[in-house]
């Protein structure tokens, strides 16, 4: 079964439009949505969290849709968006508070446990927090919750390099849960590399490709040729380098080509066909 | 008991910004103005628990606007159905209604007693007598206001926001000018509406009828702000 399905999806939100959004992320899998700045990340999480309304299209959260059963994809399904959207005035434990009171799913003692392995002080407001202190409060109220799907917006931004590795780890726990599907947004595109299973790139509100990563990877190479050199015309958005001129090529274009290509990053793949 | 009070949480993970903030303040100088001009007869405007309702709606209003437009509210993280935190929102104004008013007392209280054991008691003390259709009419006002101004807080759209706050007001002064008509047969308002009720001999049905009257507006008002906030 798919755990978030869309047919045709579209969204207008001021000036900014998400088009036929078509997806279907099996259950069990981590997505690494990634695109440039305003490409619609956010939008994209903000519509499936059903809080900007589609204007068009067919979304179903869970085989749900939220028509019909909004209480239900909202149990099922949690969003860490940035930042925190809400009253930073307020401290902690005051969240931690109106959790326990208003979410039937949330693990107060699994959020315990974090808060005290990672050192956050419930008794400061959260304006208080540094930024990264923030993340880390929101992604553990997030996990707590103990959604069947979660979405996560630029978690890792702002988090230091050693907690990283332990919020990866978190992540990595969360999804030995089988039925669990996390999509997770991010410009750190090597981290993605290490965990995502599928990639979605995202660009002016329109999905450019939404592939497995090893496939993605295999499908496309870097190249740097000579100037003058004709099969320039084969590459996606090549930019000259001191080297040469360097670009992405599809691996079917660069058989003949043999040691010349070279195995692309993620990065490479997303700079390439987002540009 | 503790779980009764999860509706304050719109309230309390909600942060007030600047957006709206024009709204609230020319409405509440609106109400202030339409209170003062049809319910008072000093020429100096008052505040009293009456007007305070108002006020309460407003601001809960304010806050459930910021909260049910912004779309990274923490709100939206907590299993709620559109119907609940439409439910939610209604209630947090008699919550905070309430609030200010236990608080008010316990304050006006509390001078009081300072002024017995710190100064030389008090004064005269004024006698004003319940009057059960004032009583009924200013309820039924406050549930009619209450009623009508509430969906404002479920639009996305500013300018419907804004058109649905000028015929709140429009639906007030007219209903007020009904009422005198009624009351006189004529549209001048001589004195306050409340002595305008009280000396009428038709002025107790016209309290009650004026609580009926938004007490069906409540639950059309209840229905409009669902249908608004839910997901289309």
């Amino acid at each position: 079964m798919n755990s978030i399905e869309t047919k045709h999806l579209c969204a207008k939100i001021g000036d900014f439009t998400l088009k036929d959004i078509n997806l279907a992320i099996p259950e069990g899998s981590i997505v690494g949505l990634v695109g440039k700045n305003g490409a619609g990340k956010t939008t994209l999480f903000k519509t499936l969290n059903g809080t900007y309304l589609k204007t068009s299209g067919e979304m179903h959260i869970d085989g749900l849709n939220y028509v019909d059963a909004e209480k239900e994809i909202r149990m099922a399904m949690s969003v860490m968006y940035d930042r925190f959207g809400g009253n930073q005035y307020i401290k902690g434990r005051l969240l931690r508070k109106i959790y326990l009171q208003s979410h039937p799913k949330f693990d107060v003692e699994m959020f315990d446990d974090l808060i005290q392995k990672y050192g956050i002080n419930l008794k400061k407001k959260l304006m208080n927090l540094s930024f990264g202190m923030q993340k880390k409060l929101m992604l553990i109220l997030t996990l707590s919750l103990h959604p069947k799907i979660l979405l996560l917006d630029e978690p890792l931004i702002g988090i230091d390099p050693i907690d990283k590795q332990e919020f990866i780890r978190l992540i990595q726990n969360y999804m030995e849960n089988e039925q669990h599907t996390i999509i997770l947004s991010s410009h750190q595109v090597d981290d993605l590399q290490k965990i995502a299973d599928y990639i979605l790139f995202i660009n002016e509100g329109e999905i450019v490709l939404f592939e497995e990563k090893e496939t993605l990877l295999e499908e496309y190479k870097m190249l740097i040729l000579p100037k003058e050199d004709q099969r320039v015309e084969l590459m996606i958005n090549p930019t000259p380098t001191s080297l040469g001129i360097q670009g992405l090529i599809h691996a079917r274009d660069g058989k003949e080509l043999g040691d010349k290509v070279k195995r692309a990053s993620l990065e490479q793949i997303f700079i390439h066909l987002c540009r | 008991m503790k779980k009764l009070f999860r509706f304050y949480n719109i309230l309390r993970l909600t942060a007030p910004t600047k957006k709206g903030l024009v709204f609230l303040i020319v409405n509440g100088i609106i109400l202030t103005v339409i209170y003062n001009r049809f319910f008072t007869d000093s020429g100096v405007y008052q505040v009293d628990f009456v007007l305070l309702f108002g006020l309460s709606v407003l601001v809960v209003s304010y806050y459930a606007y910021i909260a049910h437009s912004t779309a990274d509210n923490p709100i939206y993280q907590l299993p709620w159905t559109a119907k609940e935190r439409v439910l939610y929102t209604y209630l947090n104004v008699i919550f905070v209604f309430f609030s200010i008013l236990i608080g008010l007392i316990l304050f006006g209280y509390l001078m009081m007693g300072l002024f017995v054991l710190l100064g030389d008691g008090l004064g005269p003390v004024t006698d004003d007598s319940f009057s059960l259709t004032g009583f009924l009419y200013m309820l039924g006002y406050n549930i009619l206001f209450f009623a009508i101004y509430m969906p404002s807080s479920f639009y996305k759209n500013t300018k419907r926001r804004y058109v649905h706050g000028f015929f709140v007001w429009i639906t007030l002064v007219l209903t007020s000018f009904i009422v005198i008509f009624l009351l006189n047969g004529s549209l001048s308002l001589q004195s306050s509406l409340l002595i305008q009720l009280n000396n009428s001999p038709n002025g107790l049905g016209i309290a009650i009828g004026m609580l009926i009257l938004s007490i069906l507006a409540l639950y059309v008002s209840y229905d409009t702000s669902k249908r608004l906030a839910k997901y289309k």
